[in-house]
């Protein structure tokens, strides 16, 4: 079955977001919503979609991961990002993220990063 | 006082000994292992809330030693939370402590750089405990007939003394983080304490932040081992929608390294008015006992039962092995042997007679004079593993005996234990409740009545006919009349299962026989118990020998006095024509009977060659072939000579 995937990036953003979307072709589609409608278009895929969060397009990652976190437990939420840092990684898994990613530009690599997490559970159990 | 209790790896042992300080200076009680190997032990042996490890324990300058995360990520310590830590942080690092392994749950809790100094780390550990640990240290535990030595006693019944005290402190967490929202937890009766290692108790809990009269939550709580925990957990999510209600239902869920508990709700149950069914049993009329046994009969097990299917190309003993060895049982012709050899040894220490052991024959000395009777185990032999009447298979229970039993005062029923369901000959649950009714609930002592109860349950012709009781001492009146029930709602389910039904029984009753405990000296009542099971495999076995009804060894048997055919141990009800047509076709078995032979011959009618009289012969032919075979479409007794007739074959 086709999965829905979520980017939360800005409309102007074309360059990554492309290569994601053809990145994750073989597994579903990509929809791109905005920071601020990011919430209300997950719980319209009944919390089902995967989340990917573009780092750079988003003014306060934890914020965002635990409100989406908030809304839909179960989620998966990927949060993506060019320059990595631990403590940035720390916050995001904190908030909720299921995954932190480095922002590969090669279709294949992403592609390899993500599809783990459409097999698996979430990442939301504690211990 | 509750003791926050913390591992503390690190093999920079000045780091380790300061940062140590400053946990202990803050209230918590620090285990320290300065290697990989320290901090394995410890984590195996001594029982800890939280783990704080270093990601390089080996080797400092090794880039590549992830030693202490990959301990973290170590399956067996998985319900340990912990914190990683490190001198060389990376956003892998936080990746591989904090992203989810396979089963979805972070090998650490939270992540931590040495450099961020020991305020940091204290405050971690604070988040940890809320967030993770989540021990509710405020609870009231009044443990009344269970107190935590007990309760681990009967989880870990062989436990090593040294382990003892750990596992005390990590029982009480156990409730501690079941009833985390809670204030009080009384906990009351042990309602079932299971050889798999779990026990069910009753357990009232009072919400925090209540006051006045508010009732107390009611739970019937399972502690166990996680594996047996979580077994229950995934055959509950097998149970027909129906029939859940009839079980406890998980509410919440603990969790130590050990340990697990399920806290579980019982639909419409007032718990203290529910009895274990054996109490019940003894001080309740036969009606309320009949009226239980019909909930349990008539709506748990009727309902699960409804998904059976016929397996016609298995042998009935494979079909019942397969089941106990999903259990790591089995019925091992050598152990049973063993065991039956000891029990008529130890017979005559309990008063009953003496038991004279044979491979093939058993002889009980009994005070009416020696009764030579089969020796069951021949039963478990190659010859009894070949394909006969094809078995009526399916979702079980597997073990509703009287023990697993709950009911209250309207004789309204529960069952408790789900550790056997699974999918099996159905006739398997109507057998255990039987021999749980025979064996556990009878209180009668004399071998004799035990033999005369015996032969009166195999004197029926088929699982519906009433069992006469009378005549019978009290207490075993009220048995039979139970077994009685239980045998007409197995005709139902089952129809007539003619001898596969006592199988079942034999080889149920086997399973008994072969948990008698070699080497160990049993109290008189204990050898007791088992010469009267044995007595009953031998009587059955008495009755398998020679097949019902008819003479020995025949599958196809024509009862002209009663007008009824048996196959293979089945009685079959035939019209008048029916009977006509196959006592005629009996009497000339292997022979080809015409189809003008049958119409004139066996019904005594005028026969016309047309269409419509061999339409009305097939139908009958199609009618009789349905009743006798049997497997559905099946022409194993009844075949077709086409274009001539039709031919009986046994």
């Amino acid at each position: 079955m086709p999965i829905n995937f979520l980017l939360i990036s800005r409309p102007e953003d074309t360059g990554w977001p492309r290569i994601l979307e053809q990145a994750l072709s073989p597994l579903g589609q990509v929809e791109t919503v905005s920071e601020q409608d990011a919430a209300e278009r997950l719980v319209q895929y009944e919390c089902g979609a995967v989340v990917i969060i573009d780092a750079a397009a988003v003014e306060e990652v934890p914020a965002l991961v635990s409100r989406l976190r908030d809304r839909c437990p179960g989620s998966r939420i990927i949060v993506a990002t060019a320059s990595p840092t631990w403590q940035r990684a720390r916050d995001a898994f904190q908030a909720g993220a299921t995954d932190y990613i480095r922002k590969s530009w090669d279709s294949q690599r992403l592609l390899a990063a993500i599809k783990g997490h459409v097999l698996q559970k979430t990442g939301t159990e504690k211990h | 006082m509750f003791e926050h209790k913390i591992l503390f790896a690190d093999n920079d042992p000045d780091f380790l000994d300061t940062r140590a300080e400053f946990l202990e200076q803050a209230g918590y009680r620090v285990l320290k292992a300065y290697t990989l190997e320290q901090a394995r032990q410890l984590l195996e042996t001594a029982y800890v809330h939280l783990a704080i490890l270093d990601i390089r324990m080996e080797n400092e300058d090794d880039e590549k030693d992830i030693s202490g995360l990959t301990l973290a990520k170590d399956p067996v310590f998985r319900t340990i939370p912990k914190i990683i830590l490190t001198g060389y942080p990376s956003y892998q690092a936080v990746r591989e402590a904090l992203g989810p392994a396979l089963d979805g749950l972070p090998p650490a809790a939270d992540f931590l750089a040495k450099q961020e100094g020991p305020e940091a780390l204290i405050q971690a550990v604070e988040r940890a405990f809320k967030e993770h640990v989540r021990i509710n240290q405020d609870l009231e535990i009044r443990w009344g007939e269970n107190p935590a030595p007990v309760l681990v006693s009967r989880i870990e019944a062989e436990l090593p003394a040294k382990d003892l005290p750990g596992r005390i402190e990590e029982v009480e967490d156990l409730l501690r983080k079941l009833f985390y929202d809670f204030e009080q937890v009384s906990l009351g009766r042990t309602f079932l304490t299971l050889p798999e290692q779990q026990t069910f108790l009753e357990a009232l809990a009072y919400p925090r932040g209540t006051t006045g009269p508010l009732p107390a939550r009611e739970f019937i709580v399972l502690c166990g081992r996680p594996q047996a925990v979580l077994q229950q957990e995934r055959a509950r999510s097998a149970v027909p929608q129906e029939v859940r209600p009839f079980f406890p239902r998980p509410e919440q869920r603990a969790e130590t390294l050990h340990y697990a508990a399920l806290a579980c709700s019982l639909e419409r149950a007032i718990l203290e008015q529910l009895s274990p069914f054996d109490d019940f049993y003894w001080q309740h009329s036969d009606t309320e006992v009949a009226a239980a046994l019909d909930v349990l009969l008539g709506q748990v097990l009727a309902s699960w039962h409804r998904r059976g299917q016929f397996q016609a190309d298995r042998p009935f003993l494979s079909l019942w092995q397969e089941g106990l060895q999903e259990h790591g049982e089995h019925l091992v012709p050598r152990k049973i042997q063993d065991c039956l050899k000891c029990i008529c040894e130890e017979s005559l220490t309990a008063g009953v007679g003496r038991v004279e052991y044979s491979p093939n024959r058993l002889t009980f000395h009994l005070a009416g004079g020696p009764t030579t009777l089969p020796n069951p185990q021949v039963f478990l032999g190659e010859k009894y593993l070949s394909v006969g009447k094809p078995v009526l298979c399916g979702p079980i229970h597997g073990r509703p005996d009287v023990h697993r039993l709950l009911v209250d005062p309207r004789s309204q029923a529960w069952l408790l234990d789900l550790s056997w369901a699974g999918v099996g000959p159905l006739v398997r649950d109507f057998a255990v409740l039987e021999n749980s009714i025979r064996f556990d609930l009878l209180e009668e002592a004399d071998p004799l009545e035990w033999l005369k109860l015996e032969r009166r349950l195999l004197q029926a012709k088929s699982l519906e006919e009433p069992i006469p009781a009378e005549d019978l001492a009290p207490s075993l009146q009220k048995a039979t009349r139970a077994i009685g029930q239980v045998r007409s709602w197995a005709a139902r389910t089952l129809g007539d299962a003619g001898h596969l039904y006592l199988f079942a029984l034999l080889y149920e009753a086997l399973e008994r026989i072969a948990r008698y405990e070699l080497g160990v000296r049993h109290a008189p009542r204990e050898v007791r118990l088992y010469v009267h099971i044995l007595l009953s495999t031998a009587v059955l076995g008495e009755a398998l020998d020679r097949p019902l009804p008819g003479p020995a060894g025949e599958n196809f048997w024509l009862d002209e006095e009663n007008r009824e055919v048996w196959v293979e141990g089945r009685r079959i009800p035939l019209t008048e024509q029916e009977f006509k047509v196959l006592r005629y076709m009996y009497h000339r078995r292997g022979k080809l009977c015409r189809k003008r032979a049958i119409v004139e011959e066996a019904l005594g009618e005028h026969y016309e060659d047309s269409i419509l009289e061999r339409d009305r012969l097939i139908s009958l032919m199609s009618r009789l072939r349905e009743k006798i075979e049997p497997s559905p479409g099946g022409k194993k007794y009844l075949l077709t000579v086409r274009g001539a007739g039709y031919k009986l074959d046994f």
